[in-house]
């Protein structure tokens, strides 16, 4: 057996990766493990295999929409450009809108592989900290929100980040008019 | 050091990568921290790895984005990191600046992952002191924040993360949705972000041949292994990686619970085999320890792939009391400092993969032969 990556020296060990019972194997030889710093296998070799696997669920789940019409296959994220088939592809989205504008597709991609579509765990920590113009213009925005909902606890809290930011800013007035990233 | 919040980060950056060269040959003289070989239940467990993959909301994931859009990433990660208590005294590395035996030493030290060490874009490696804690930039997400600990320490290694991950959340926009949790480029790793690894040495259940059915026991929908399996059956070092295999509908806690139940559970399953092992054959784990000791303190030529498998074997004779007064952390140390791309950084004979093996074997007959 030839290694699957020169494919010209014999096999010298198999990468094995089992999940849901099911087995998948990268046979190399010592040249292209040493090559590709995976002798270690302390190191492992995770997300090479990660790409692989949704691949394959990727098409399992897809192919399960089964009303999907063909037009859909070239449908794109507004926010990446990126459409529905290159995704089924390289198993990557290519930004947080994805999961707005491949909602139905995802949450059935998601059971698949997880058994569940709805988050449950830990929540990223309220911004505290303030550093750039563009931060500021955000953290208006959030202010805003927070007095519609009457969330006003975080208002207070916004409120406070902000007077603070804009009194540091005008004490520097060459600060940076960052360009806004959309 | 605190920085100044609205000096250009990227004039920041650029001043600190241009020790970028300096830094790695620092960082190859010194061992990581997590090599310690008297942490808990290290006998069986060699180290503990928690990740967290993480995205910020106003830019597309690195598979998508610009060349600028991922420097700019770079730069409001490494503005961020840079003022971090938490990570010490720490290392940023501008990926960009670095060759190809910097990279493969990189994956060597469990730093950087294999297909990061290939990507060409803009990407920014940190790294905290004695590289408990690290993050890489722009590998398939935008952050990929890591955890190590030595032995078994799920709870230590997910303490360290969680506070690094609220200190950047409350600086960063981190890209979250209240149904998905934390977004990702794939799929697998949406909702909590969090892989908890574990890198266990199985031994006797190599040897017993009982290691296939007792990890299909183990809640084989949840949780995914991963061995190098050499020529035949046998396991190269008989170690494999065993982590979650779910990130979404589950708590972190829940988590890091299963996964400490997975470990408790192989524990007992090890340390039983090991029982059995040497009650049933206990002339012939000598022999082959003994054998082990044999080529190491002999040989003139040892590959990587060689050196790990009788490093397995004299592991397993410290473990059972058949080599005494020896030191574990010195074996994990040399499962680190001999591997290929280290030989090379560090020993100016190394160069081609002969006298690697010459110096690899050199280099074990000094310092094993301190053991006996």
């Amino acid at each position: 057996m030839l290694c699957q990556i020169c494919k010209k020296r014999p096999v010298a060990i198999s990468y094995t990766q089992v999940i849901n019972q099911k087995k998948t194997q990268l046979s190399i030889c010592v040249k292209c493990a040493e090559e590709k710093g995976i002798t270690n296998p302390l190191a492992g070799l995770p997300e090479v295999f990660g790409k692989i696997v949704a691949n394959i669920l990727g098409e399992q789940a897809l192919e399960e929409i089964e009303d999907r019409p063909k037009r859909q296959g070239g449908r794109r994220c507004p926010g990446c450009n990126i459409a529905l088939d290159a995704f089924e592809k390289t198993g990557l989205l290519g930004c947080d809108q994805c999961y707005e504008t491949f909602a139905k597709e995802l949450t059935i991609l998601l059971r698949r592989i997880h058994g569940s579509s709805k988050h449950i765990g830990s929540r990223p920590r309220p911004r505290r900290v303030v550093s750039t113009d563009r931060d500021l213009g955000k953290l208006r925005k959030e202010l805003a929100e927070a007095i519609g909902k009457e969330k006003f606890e975080r208002a207070a809290e916004l409120r406070d980040l902000i007077r603070d930011a804009e009194r540091e800013a005008n004490h520097k007035p060459t600060a940076r008019t960052r360009k806004q990233a959309k | 050091m605190k920085s100044d919040p609205f000096k250009s980060p990227a004039a920041q950056w650029l001043a600190s990568s241009k020790t970028t060269a300096q830094n790695l040959n620092q960082l190859a003289k010194r061992l990581p921290g997590w090599l310690e070989g008297d942490a808990p239940h290290s006998d069986i467990v060699i180290s503990t790895r928690v990740r967290l993959a993480r995205n910020l909301a106003d830019y597309p994931f690195p598979n998508a984005a610009e060349q600028n859009e991922l420097e700019e990433v770079v730069q409001e990660i490494y503005r961020t990191l840079a003022p971090s208590q938490l990570l010490g005294q720490a290392m940023f590395l501008d990926m960009q600046k670095l060759g190809k035996l910097d990279r493969k030493f990189l994956v060597e030290r469990r730093l950087i992952s294999p297909p990061y060490a290939e990507s060409s874009h803009p990407g920014m490696l940190a790294v905290g002191e004695d590289e408990y804690l690290s993050v890489m930039v722009n590998e398939e997400d935008h952050l990929r924040i890591q955890s190590i600990q030595p032995g078994l320490n799920v709870e230590e290694a997910w303490r360290l993360i969680s506070q690094l991950d609220d200190e950047m959340g409350e600086q960063l926009d981190f890209a979250f949705t209240d149904h998905f949790g934390y977004l990702t480029a794939c799929p697998t790793n949406t909702g909590t972000g969090m892989r908890v690894s574990l890198f266990v040495h199985l031994p006797a259940l190599a040897m017993l041949e009982e290691i296939e059915s007792v990890l299909g026991k183990l809640a084989p929908s949840e949780i995914t292994v991963r061995g190098f399996y050499g020529e035949g059956t046998e396991v190269v070092g008989n170690i494999f990686q065993i982590s979650n295999q779910l990130t979404l509908g589950r708590t972190d806690e829940s988590i890091v619970k299963r996964m400490e139940e997975v470990a408790e559970k192989l524990l007992s399953l090890e340390a039983d085999g090991r029982e059995r092992l040497l009650n049933d054959h206990r002339l012939r784990v000598e022999d082959k320890v003994f054998r082990t000791v044999g080529i190491l303190q002999n040989a003139r030529m040892i590959s990587s792939l060689e050196f790990l498998n009788l490093l397995s074997h004299l592991r397993l004779g410290i473990d059972a009391g058949i080599i005494k007064n020896t030191d574990r952390s010195v074996l994990n140390a040399l499962m680190v400092i001999l591997q290929p791309a280290h030989l090379q950084k560090t020993q100016r004979e190394a160069q081609d993969d002969e006298r690697r093996d010459i110096r690899r074997a050199q280099l074990v007959r000094e310092k094993i032969s301190s053991l006996f």
